[in-house]
């Protein structure tokens, strides 16, 4: 009993050096990266459009324990899946007071106004996580998508495609990628089709660049 | 198949009407009624899983079986209650219906800061195939690798409360841990861990000598993640007296377990060992088993895996080994068509009349 006892003493003492850790606020890592990660260490990715809003609030909770997040990182995923959400006609709003994710601000709107200008940021922050840094379809969370996020840096790829497609995509999502029309201002989603367009190294005809 | 269904508050205790272990749905769906209006529930969401499976068996006895089993039906429950309560309930249909279980079913809040406290029927957090990776949607290799029914007894759930949080380092550092205290494994002196974690009813607490009393288990898990990096381990624990012997002696069962996890890119290695001390009569038992896994997307949507996994029983004569190699074929985010070839070998002679053959077909609703 002796060694149970502090085997258990032990325990309790890590549980409270634990709580007594100072905190990191984490807001650096952006809802679609912890989303894509934390997620995809267990199992296939689902897109956020899978479910409503309402379904993901509550999925959330759950998935919380499942996946040992923090409350920020758990904010972060949710205002993410929430904007993402499968629209649901006629379906009741939530009543009362919601989770602190509920009233989440859109996803980290100070980092993306500072990227502004910076795609290279705005890729880091939004699209590295799945189509990896360089681009090429092997962030850390490729490896639970099906089908496996686009490597920009095939050529093949853009092929046909102009720089408002790339925008549109963006803009409103295709396939497992989620929309970020919500969380980019219109020049962020500009800068951004070029950028990730460059990564092939292949420019767009003038003709076929997004309007200004 | 819906892909998912809304059932208002109002609707909730359609869903119930099950057994022992349902305290947290009881106890939310009580919130649920004595709470005003504005804070009302605001609805559970169904999902779920389920799997079809093609079973091959004594491949090279010259008398091959094969066998189907629609081995899970399962319904993922999930409610976002009021404020900073939520439940969470697994209710599951095994063999084509011929076993029904609570998998899990708790009441859980999270009102302290990057602390979830969870009270109810809950997969306890021993180790990582438990409460993470078993279920059949995540599990690459149908079945449990060995070490994972005998040592520990996936699923290993029971019912208490449990405190589960998460400290964040840095960015891309966490500090996970949790710590629960349960009834208890209840059993026969001596007897064989699976049986032991039948421990509701009168019946478990007649064979086991006493009932449950303040004698709780306990344990946790602490565990250090790097999710960016796709790393992670951990340490687990459990303690608990499990029956009390003729001459009046208290038996207690021990287990630790180590589990790590590494994935990059398309590949993930995944292992975990565990080690159980076991109080008995006739003798103290000493057993642990293992697994590790490894798997690599050689496609998008083709998968190969191979796992290796072992138990050492107390006497040789149970030890045994298994080597499975299968392929997972993702038909799509919500659809997995897995083969495996499970190749057994056991201390007492290679056998090669239990091997076999699994074809599963799973989907996630």
């Amino acid at each position: 009993m002796n060694t149970l006892k502090k085997s258990g003493l032990a325990a309790g003492l890590l549980a409270m050096a634990a709580l007594a850790l100072p905190s990191h606020a984490s807001a650096q890592r952006s809802g679609v990266e912890i989303w894509a990660v934390s997620c995809g260490r267990c199992h296939t990715i689902q897109p956020p459009n899978r479910y409503s809003a309402k379904d993901w609030i509550s999925i959330m909770q759950h998935m919380t324990v499942a996946a040992r997040l923090t409350d920020a990182q758990r904010d972060a995923v949710l205002a993410f899946l929430k904007q993402g959400a499968r629209k649901v006609a006629s379906a009741p709003q939530p009543q009362g007071p919601v989770p602190t994710a509920a009233a989440a601000p859109p996803l980290h709107p100070a980092a993306l106004v500072q990227s502004s200008g910076d795609p290279e940021k705005t890729f880091e922050s939004l699209c590295a996580a799945c189509h990896g840094p360089k681009g090429k379809g092997d962030g850390p969370a490729a490896i639970a998508f099906n089908p496996k996020p686009a490597d920009f840096t095939n050529p093949e790829l853009w092929a046909g495609r102009t720089d408002a497609d790339i925008g549109k995509w963006i803009t409103e999502g295709v396939r497992m990628m989620p929309a970020f029309g919500q969380q980019l201002k219109p020049d962020q989603i500009k800068e951004l089709a070029s950028y990730v367009r460059s990564l092939s190294g292949v420019p767009a005809p003038k003709a076929e660049k997004i309007a200004s | 198949m819906r892909a998912t269904t809304h059932l208002e508050g109002g609707e909730m205790s359609k869903t119930t009407g099950s057994r022992a272990g349902l305290l947290g749905l009881f106890g939310a769906l009580a919130l649920t009624t004595i709470l005003p209006m504005g804070t009302a529930a605001q609805g559970l969401t169904v999902t779920g899983y389920a799997d079809f499976e093609a079973n091959l068996k004594k491949l090279g006895s010259g008398n091959n079986e094969l066998t189907y089993d629609t081995h899970h039906f399962n319904l993922i429950l999930e409610g976002y209650v009021a404020d900073d309560f939520f439940v969470s309930s697994e209710i599951e249909y095994e063999h084509g219906g011929d076993e029904t279980a609570m998998e899990y079913a708790y009441l859980g809040y999270s009102g302290f800061k990057d602390i979830r406290i969870i009270a109810g029927k809950f997969l306890l957090p021993f180790g990582r195939f438990n409460l993470d990776l078993h279920p059949t949607p995540l599990n690459k290799i149908p079945g449990r690798p060995l070490g994972m029914s005998h040592v520990v007894p996936v699923g290993f759930n029971d019912q208490g409360v449990w405190i589960q949080g998460a400290k964040a380092i840095n960015d891309d550092a966490r500090f996970v841990f949790d710590v629960y205290t349960v009834d208890g494994l209840l059993g026969e002196d001596g007897g064989d861990i699976r049986d032991l974690r039948d421990n509701i009813g009168d019946g478990a607490e007649e064979i086991a000598g006493v009932g449950h009393d303040n004698d709780k288990a306990f344990g946790g898990r602490f565990g250090f993640e790097l999710p960016f990096q796709g790393l992670d381990f951990g340490v687990s624990g459990y303690t608990g007296k499990y029956a009390v012997s003729e001459s009046g002696k208290n038996l207690r069962i021990n287990m630790v377990d180590l589990d790590a996890q590494y994935m990059k890119n398309d590949f993930s290695l995944r292992g975990e060992y565990v080690h159980a001390s076991q109080d008995a009569t006739g003798g103290d038992l000493t057993k642990s088993g293992g697994w590790l896994q490894a798997a690599y997307f050689v496609s998008p949507k083709v998968e190969p895996v191979i796992r290796y996994s072992f138990v050492n029983m107390d006497g040789k004569e149970s030890d045994a080994t298994r080597l499975a190699f299968g392929v997972s074929f993702h038909m799509s985010a919500a659809a997995i068509v897995r083969v495996a070839y499970m190749r057994n070998m056991e201390e007492t002679g290679f056998k090669t009349d239990n091997d076999g053959i699994v074809t599963q077909f799973n989907v996630i609703f």
